[in-house]
């Protein structure tokens, strides 16, 4: 009866664990020539602090 | 803290299932970015970052009554004189520093131009704006994204309230002294918060500083007498001119700063804070850095000199960065009232133990074996004190800021002196 209980507890938190699981990231998915495209581009990000000469931003 | 690169801290960063920043801050996606920001959208990177034409703005709190109102009016209109915006703390001390000790922040505006223009430029400048605490990391860190352009509502500690509140609070709080325990209110999970729950965008005009502002944290908030009755608690207690503030008896050494300058106007402006007090750490846990700065652990107890202000007759006090021409730089020789303010101030370290090397009594005997300056420990008891003779060797331009201060009058006359 133990082992019973035992296994529905681990299938029930497994079932928890992979609904509340946020997966993988999701970038690169916006038009670049948004204030949201770009800035939720991890990839074009690093393509422009890589080419500006600016002075970086600070996000404030 | 671990600095960002930069392309991280502008990332706004999706995950699982998010698809847009609407998923991250639902209602602050509904304003649209262009509203706060300025710039141009869609664009390319240099015209949607036009600051001249399309009025642009990195930190658009900076200017709250345009952009937080009118969802957040009412606290825009006391935050604006809150005293984490007006630092009127540091109005008060220069005040009196330059005009007299009957002045305070009301009268700041009466100090030469280049205090008020040089406080306005420098000082004001990590002084701080809605964004730097509920959005991202704080000018004086070089900024950044805490949470995606997500605006919390609670900061974060260690990147809001600590990154401004390092270099003391920050170091005791998480013990970082060589030979500290860090705060048993932090090793028990408290957060800044559990114990500060003054308003902080309160309007804090009528506060002269920091230690006037109402409903700030008292430890017999918690720590009741009648919960707490014992031998020592019942001959200090604190109170109102008598007895010992709490930190005198649960405080570990703390950072003391000496001889802090301001920057050369003329100068880089732009990282003022590392060349101002830039500081390089040695075996012995002393940063120094530019002119004579210098950053250093120590233990003193000395008199209470506000005892309207603060519990006990004698208090826990803590050498200020100040020096009589700290405001130099800036054109402004010397303060002209210097000596009206101690310049080793009240002190509410961060780092509280029960157990502290004042209250051990580890082997049996009474905890004032390790504080009271007689018998066998006498000499490294006394050096817990401030006394007048260290400050005329080590402090010879403070020594009447401090005649308030140290304890020569105030202790037992059998006591023994460094």
């Amino acid at each position: 009866m133990k082992k019973k209980i035992k296994l529905i507890v681990i299938v029930l938190f497994s079932l928890l664990w992979i609904a509340c699981d946020p997966g993988h990231d999701t970038v690169d998915i916006g038009d670049p020539s948004t204030c949201e495209g770009c800035h939720t581009s991890e990839s074009t990000l690093k393509l422009y602090a890589e080419g500006s000469e600016a002075e970086h931003s600070g996000g404030g | 803290m671990v600095p960002l690169e930069p392309w991280q801290k502008i990332f706004i960063k999706l995950v699982g299932r998010q698809t847009s920043y609407a998923d991250i801050d639902e209602t602050h996606a509904l304003i649209g970015c262009t509203t706060c920001h300025g710039g141009k959208e869609p664009a390319d990177f240099a015209t949607a970052h036009d600051a001249e034409n399309f009025g642009f703005v990195r930190d658009p709190s900076a200017n709250a009554e345009a952009n937080c109102n009118p969802c957040h009016s009412e606290i825009v209109a006391t935050n604006s004189n809150s005293m984490h915006s007006k630092l009127w703390g540091m109005q008060t001390t220069i005040a009196q520093r330059e005009l007299g000790a009957d002045k305070d922040l009301n009268d700041f505006d009466q100090c030469p131009a280049e205090l008020t223009e040089g406080f306005d430029r420098e000082c004001m400048s990590c002084h701080t704006t809605c964004g730097q605490c509920h959005v991202s990391r704080p000018n004086s860190v070089d900024g950044g994204f805490i949470e995606s352009h997500k605006f919390k509502k609670t900061p974060d500690q260690t990147n809001n309230c600590l990154a401004c509140h390092g270099s003391r609070i920050a170091t005791d709080f998480e013990g970082h002294l060589v030979g500290n325990q860090p705060d048993v209110h932090s090793t028990m999970y408290m957060k800044c918060w559990d114990c500060h729950q003054e308003d902080m965008h309160a309007d804090a005009s009528g506060s002269a500083t920091r230690y006037h502002l109402p409903d700030l944290p008292n430890c017999k908030d918690c720590h009741d007498y009648f919960f707490t009755h014992n031998t020592y608690h019942q001959t200090h207690w604190p109170d109102e001119g008598e007895g010992l503030a709490c930190f005198v008896c649960h405080s570990q050494p703390y950072n003391n700063c000496n001889s802090c300058h301001t920057k050369d106007p003329s100068g880089d402006l732009s990282q003022w804070w590392q060349t101002g007090y830039g500081e390089s750490a040695t075996e012995t846990d002393v940063h120094t850095g530019a002119g004579d700065y210098k950053e250093y652990p120590d233990f003193k107890i000395g008199y209470n000199y506000d005892q309207d202000l603060h519990d006990g007759e004698f208090i826990v006090v803590r050498h200020a960065p100040i020096a009589r021409d700290s405001y130099s730089p800036w054109g402004h020789d010397q303060l002209a009232n210097y000596d009206v303010r101690p310049t080793w101030e009240y002190s509410s370290p961060h780092n509280i133990q029960r157990f502290t090397a004042q209250t051990d009594t580890t082997g049996g005997g009474y905890c004032f074996k390790n504080c009271h300056a007689v018998g066998d420990s006498a000499q490294v008891n006394s050096e817990r004190y401030l006394w007048q003779r260290e400050v005329n060797e080590d402090y010879p331009d403070e020594i009447e800021a401090n005649k308030s201060v140290v304890v020569d009058d105030e202790l037992p006359s059998y006591w023994q002196k460094p």
